[in-house]
């Protein structure tokens, strides 16, 4: 490195340090108006990387395969049960005091489980417009990895009634928006959207004897019992796996209450950055089968589903945004050292 | 008598859907807990029409009264009533603007389709017809069309940005934050510095970006960026660990809690009296 390189970078760390020591007295333009500066630098961070053609490659962590496996292996699940129906039905025929009722209610059950062959997945859409854009793309690449592998998908809300019409939305959208993955999907026939009801545990509580009796209608106002998909569900029996996407701490709770304690369903959730780090412990114990954390996990999930999202596109910001928060702290902390040792 | 009614059904409750849980008997298991549901749906509806009615009252009395800010409170009862009535007004007297969106097939042969949507702005978002046409490659088709509620239009042309936007505003006052209040005062608030920086470092590929990237990186362990593996660690050792504790800690706290309210020992729903 040459002399005068070594001299320029000394000076510049020496000026800037004088200069966090002027910040610290708050004599320069920068102690009045630090935050319009820190607030246009945040918005060219955001900003800028978005006209970025080129994604970035995203680590797979275990969590999110989790999810991605869970999905995938819903259909296999589905011949599963299926199969295990059967050998009841034949274990209780054999039985010399056979228990009709018991064998009608499986076969019952059994008929319902073969009308969806590829099986059925919830995805519960309990996010709001402010926290769309983590949770949103997790619902997009759930709803086509789901459509790809021929799985019936019910939506519902449970949180609030504002998520309803975003949740319709997003559906509808990714139903006819097929990008050469899979057929365009009807609604009745391949997805039903029930809408929202308030007092979840309730709602989720009686899913469990019957989704008909809960519901009434769908979203749209048709009768659930004149609706095709609504032939092979009547309750989380025909039902593989939930997937809870929300913002809110303590929507997740209600459905390991009720979902994966009472009915043993597999549970995944998509939560935002801020409130992910809570359910970690619900991943090592396996009460949920995987964990979305935040826009990195929505990026995570589309890298590993192929999908071609916006999730990925989103990292670039905040990757820099990132950086920018880091280079904050750095600042703040050497101003306030210099204070410090100045006292 | 007036206060001792609430505690007697709260009682009466709490020990009925105790013992509810734990009775494998059919009117008590399901037909029981089917009527309790309906009942708490339909509390759960009463109590947003006590909500409504709450919110009325508390802006007409500030309109009343010409408290400070009561010109927003004007605005509020007005979308209030807004949003009421154009939920209940039928579809066909929604906006039914021309279509201004195509769709296209990318894939020869196939019927799948991509959809291009562009905003008047009174647009809204068509649906798209079903068809067994096979379509040529890069070929545009007009899509049906649908009309869509006013309530919808007001969703994602109004409701839809502003949330957006009022979230998105916290992004800015966590970094002015962050310059003010980050700081290590102490050893405790150093270590969480260096968890906060580890954890922001390691959620995004840092080694990608260009220029900073690969002096930030720190290289990779076990096939994992640095700054991901140890997020990682810290996420599922000490995190986890204390939000076990915090989690056991709050059930048990609950669970007191909930015995003292179904014993009467405590009365919150009596307003603190």
């Amino acid at each position: 490195m040459s002399t005068v390189s070594i001299v320029s970078i000394v000076s510049t760390v020496s000026t800037l340090i004088k200069q966090l020591h002027l910040m610290a007295k708050k004599e320069t333009w920068w102690g009045r108006y630090y935050r319009p500066v820190i607030y246009f630098i945040v918005l060219l961070c955001v900003l800028i990387p978005m006209f970025v053609e080129k994604g970035l490659d995203i680590q797979v962590s275990k969590p999110t395969k989790g999810v991605y496996d869970a999905v995938q292996n819903i259909p296999r699940k589905r011949q599963e049960t299926i199969k295990s129906v059967e050998q009841k039905i034949l274990l209780e025929r054999e039985k010399e005091n056979a228990n009709e009722e018991k064998i009608t209610e499986l076969e019952e059950h059994l008929a319902r489980l073969k009308v969806h062959s590829n099986g059925v997945f919830l995805i519960c859409f309990d996010f709001d417009p402010g926290t769309a854009p983590e949770l949103a793309p997790m619902a997009e690449t759930a709803l086509r990895q789901a459509f790809k592998n021929g799985i019936i998908v019910l939506g519902n809300v449970g949180g609030t009634a504002v998520s309803a019409q975003l949740a319709q939305n997003i559906i509808e959208r990714v139903a006819n928006e097929t990008r050469g993955m899979y057929e365009p999907k009807i609604n009745g026939k391949d997805y039903l959207f029930f809408g929202f009801r308030p007092s979840p545990m309730m709602v989720y509580m009686q899913m469990g004897e019957s989704i008909v009796s809960t519901y009434d209608t769908d979203y749209a106002g048709t009768d659930l019992d004149e609706i095709p998909i609504m032939k092979g569900i009547k309750n989380f029996e025909e039902i593989e796996m939930v997937l809870e996407l929300t913002g809110y701490v303590g929507m997740p709770e209600v459905w390991l209450n009720v979902a994966k304690t009472k009915f043993n369903r597999d549970l995944a959730l998509g939560m935002t950055s801020v409130s992910a780090a809570d359910y970690f412990p619900y991943v090592q114990s396996k009460q949920i089968v995987g964990l979305l954390s935040g826009l990195r996990g929505a990026a995570e999930y589309e890298a590993i589903s192929e999908s071609d999202g916006i999730a990925v596109k989103r990292m670039q910001s905040q990757t820099w945004a990132h950086i920018f928060a880091i280079a904050l702290i750095i600042i703040g902390n050497i101003e306030y050292f210099i204070k410090k040792l100045k006292k | 008598m007036r206060n001792k009614i609430p505690p007697i059904i709260c009682f009466v409750c709490g020990i009925v859907f105790l013992t509810q849980f734990f009775v494998p008997w059919d009117p008590v298991e399901n037909d029981m807990m089917q009527w309790a549901t309906n009942s708490m749906i339909v509390v759960g509806v009463f109590a947003l029409a006590i909500g409504l009615a709450s919110l009325v009252r508390l802006h007409g009395t500030k309109i009343s009264r010409r408290a400070p800010g009561w010109g927003y409170s004007v605005i509020t009862l007005v979308c209030v009533v807004i949003i009421a009535i154009i939920g209940i007004v039928p579809a066909k007297y929604s906006p039914n603007t021309p279509p201004t969106t195509v769709a296209k097939t990318d894939i020869i042969g196939n019927t799948n389709l991509i959809l291009e949507t562009s905003h008047s702005l009174f647009g809204y978002q068509p649906t798209t017809e079903i068809t067994n046409t096979i379509l040529v490659a890069g070929s545009k088709v007009q899509t049906g069309t649908r009309s869509i509620p006013l309530f919808d239009w007001f969703y994602n042309y109004m409701l839809y940005p502003l949330s957006a936007t009022t979230f998105s505003l916290l992004a800015f006052y966590m970094m002015s934050a962050t310059y003010r209040a980050v700081r290590a005062k102490s050893w405790e608030a150093g270590l969480l510095l260096v968890a906060a920086i580890i954890v922001l470092l390691g959620q995004v590929p840092i080694g990608q970006i260009p220029f900073v990237g690969k002096y930030i990186s720190c290289g990779s362990i076990n096939g994992i960026s640095t700054f991901d593996y140890l997020k990682g660690l810290i996420l599922q050792y000490p995190n986890t660990a204390a939000k076990r504790g915090i989690i056991i800690g709050v059930s048990l706290g609950a669970l007191a809690t909930s015995v003292k309210i179904i014993f009467g020992i405590e009365k919150p729903y009596m307003g603190g009296k």
